[in-house]
């Protein structure tokens, strides 16, 4: 073959004939710049490899109760239901209450302020506890390749229902101080310690939101972090 | 018979069946013996939460080691790393390159201690070259460890040989 019939000089088309031809080139295009690993007899490697598969497979467990491991597990799925169902019941009861309430035409009409505020919360908690289990899921049933991508999701829905637990706190507390100083008014109490029971627990759900949301973003860096 | 009483019947035949794979790759991704009983833990909680969803068109053995995989790849993602694995691979075992015909330092230990180093080496290989490996050296076939990372099987090809040579040299680095 002369230089001008070279399959080579056509750039983008290169019309192999047959096998013999294709293999030299193949070599050729395939071939790394430059490469320190050394090329190892391939039998070695199956040998080792059979070694290791030996070894792993060989490895000693700890034998678990099944009978136990079904019991516990049976509880968490149970306390787990149990958990959502509780919230999604009381958010319910809540809008059922104060629908109730102002349907009726109670005079309590602060009751029902309260309670329609709250429920509306609730609603929206609800909404992302379940969207949080459902990311979980996925999490679990899908491509274990992308089951860090998963995970972020999840962990950034996770955060956002922190975040507005934080910020609720806020957002409740004027709210929450106003009803307890107008129902203590309405009875002729003092409503000293109803709003310091009311502003201890507002600042206790705030301080172990902050502290998971504190492991959640450490987190969440650490999940990005490995991608 | 009812669905929940058959649930527990299939639950403590796959847990019975597939606690040694499963505990096995729990060793590759974790070296904490507490750590690794809570891992066995919430990935059994997984499966049988996952069981109703399980239709017959899978082998039970890829149902249950993606569940795995899914715990782990999300724990290892978010654990602490207690030493960085930044290093190249081919830089580490410069002084590896041997006489073939001499055993290997992996060779030359007993059986406890090549399980530990195995399980070690493992640990410090990437993410993606720890599913493959561990899934392979159970004994799973390309198709199969493909069905289970839902990846292709030349990508499982690809991923496996980086894998191996990487664990070998690692091996014999230490």
């Amino acid at each position: 073959m002369n230089k001008d019939e070279s399959p080579l000089n056509e750039k983008g088309k290169v019309t192999l004939q047959t096998q013999s031809q294709a293999e030299p080139l193949l070599d050729v295009t395939t071939l790394p710049k430059s490469s320190n690993i050394e090329p190892r007899d391939t039998s070695v490697l199956d040998e080792q490899w059979a070694e290791m598969t030996q070894d792993w497979q060989s490895q000693p467990t700890t034998k678990t109760d099944i009978a136990k491991l079904l019991k516990q597990t049976k509880q968490r799925t149970f306390w787990a239901k149990l958990s959502l169902a509780v919230d999604i019941i009381a958010t319910l009861a809540i809008l059922g209450v104060a629908i109730f309430m102002w349907m009726s035409g109670s005079q309590d009409k602060l009751t029902i302020i309260y309670l329609g505020i709250s429920g509306v919360l609730s609603v929206v908690f609800v909404f992302y506890v379940i969207k949080i289990r459902l990311s979980a899921w996925k999490v679990n049933c899908g491509s274990p390749d992308k089951a860090v991508k998963h995970a972020i999701a999840a962990g950034q829905s996770s955060l956002s229902y922190i975040k507005l637990l934080k910020i609720s706190c806020f957002a409740i507390c004027p709210f929450a101080n106003w009803y307890v100083f107008t129902m203590a008014q309405q009875t002729d109490k003092s409503p000293v310690f109803g709003l310091v029971l009311t502003n201890a627990m507002l600042v206790t759900v705030w301080f172990i939101t902050h502290k998971f949301h504190q492991k959640r973003v450490e987190e969440l860096k650490r999940l990005k972090n490995s991608l | 018979m009812n669905p929940s009483s058959n649930y527990q019947e299939i639950f403590t035949e796959w847990m019975t069946e597939y606690e040694r794979l499963l505990r096995h790759i729990i060793t590759g991704f974790e070296a904490k013996t507490a750590i690794q009983d809570e891992l066995f833990q919430e990935i059994a909680l997984n499966i049988w939460r996952a069981l109703p969803s399980f239709r017959q068109d899978s082998a039970v053995k890829t149902f249950v080691a993606r569940i795995a995989h899914n715990i782990l790849a999300t724990h290892v993602s978010k654990a602490v790393k207690s030493v960085k694995i930044d290093q190249d691979i081919d830089e580490i075992s410069q002084d590896a390159e041997q006489d073939q015909t001499q055993p290997t330092p992996y060779q030359s230990l007993d059986k406890q201690q090549r399980q530990t180093r195995l399980a070690k080496s493992i640990r410090q290989l990437k993410l993606e070259q720890q599913q493959v490996i561990t899934l392979a050296l159970e004994g799973m076939s390309y198709q199969e460890i493909a069905d289970v990372l839902v990846i292709t099987t030349n990508l499982v090809g690809v991923r496996l040989q980086r894998a191996k040579a990487a664990l070998i040299k690692l091996m014999e680095a230490v």
